[in-house]
């Protein structure tokens, strides 16, 4: 019973944005050091996980 | 934000998550060496075409989490007004993630609510039941990365011989979720005549682990027993919820 109530509160206090998913893109992989290099990556690839991108660029 | 997915992967496994860069420059590439120096993050190249930074309403700097139906969350944050070098801005961050992946498990059957809801539509779905008939419950195919709707979708545990010492070992090959997945065990067991099954776990060792990227939340693992078992036995994987 605790641990449905502590998930309870925990979706009250990060609520999900959007309903749908973010559209599907496919961007290629352009670290060398990175498992996926060279691969095409979707959302979809990580769907079941969570995932988390940031936009930025050299400066 | 490379430091942020180290020290999560140090703190804590139970929350398994990704993070992904994206340049925010459409049509230069010329700086991306820059941007993965030193990193292992996969860092995408945007483009014109699939321009993903639009898509995605993003704004310069800013983290997107998504849970796992690729759904974006509530809170962004900016890594330009929430500058990662203050301790505190990285706790937040961090914070945040977690949250993001906190195991839900509302009718506490071991199998998280966003896997039924995905399947299935709703999170009531008995644990035990076997909505395809092929023989595998819910909880051995959400365990096992196998979908629950299609009996052509069967979760295996593919059973070998290493011949890599002087005496055979045996290697045991299957799917497990990623991140401790709200306290899923996978025990296995041995068996010679099928019939009383005992937890050998205790002899064997993770030999070798193999991401997918295929959606199913879940790696392609492998276990090694530590020494050759003299007489010949079946063996299986059994899911267990916490």
């Amino acid at each position: 019973m605790l641990r449905g109530s502590l998930s309870f509160l925990m979706m009250a206090i990060l609520p999900v944005f959007s309903v749908e998913p973010v559209s599907e893109f496919v961007l290629q992989d352009k670290n060398q050091t990175s498992i996926r290099f060279e691969q095409d990556v979707s959302p979809s690839d990580y769907r079941h996980l969570v995932s988390a991108y940031y936009f930025g660029q050299a400066s | 934000m490379q430091q942020i997915f180290d020290e999560l992967r140090e703190e804590d496994l139970s929350h398994h998550v990704e993070i992904l860069g994206v340049n925010w420059s459409q049509d230069d590439e010329f700086a991306n060496d820059l941007m993965t120096e030193g990193r292992n993050l996969p860092w995408l190249q945007d483009t014109l075409i699939q321009n993903v930074r639009d898509q995605m309403s993003a704004s310069y700097r800013d983290v997107i989490i998504l849970d796992p139906l690729n759904r974006e969350q509530a809170i962004r944050f900016n890594l330009t007004t929430s500058d990662l070098a203050l301790a505190t801005n990285r706790e937040v961050l961090k914070k945040l993630l977690r949250n993001a992946a906190v195991f839900v498990d509302e009718d506490d059957d071991g199998i998280a609510d966003y896997w039924e809801q995905w399947f299935f539509g709703a999170i009531d779905i008995a644990g035990n039941l076997d909505a395809d008939n092929d023989g595998a419950d819910q909880l051995i195919e959400y365990g096992l990365g196998s979908d629950p709707l299609s009996a052509q979708s069967i979760p295996s545990v593919e059973v070998g011989l290493s011949q890599e010492v002087e005496s055979p070992r045996v290697t045991l090959t299957f799917r497990r979720r990623l991140g401790l997945a709200g306290g899923l065990h996978y025990l296995i067991e041995a068996s010679e005549e099928g019939e009383k099954w005992i937890n050998q776990s205790s002899s064997f060792r993770l030999q070798k682990s193999t991401r997918t990227f295929d959606g199913t939340g879940t790696e392609i693992v492998t276990f090694q027993s530590v020494s050759e078992f003299p007489i010949r036995k079946m063996f299986r994987v059994r899911v267990l919820k916490d």
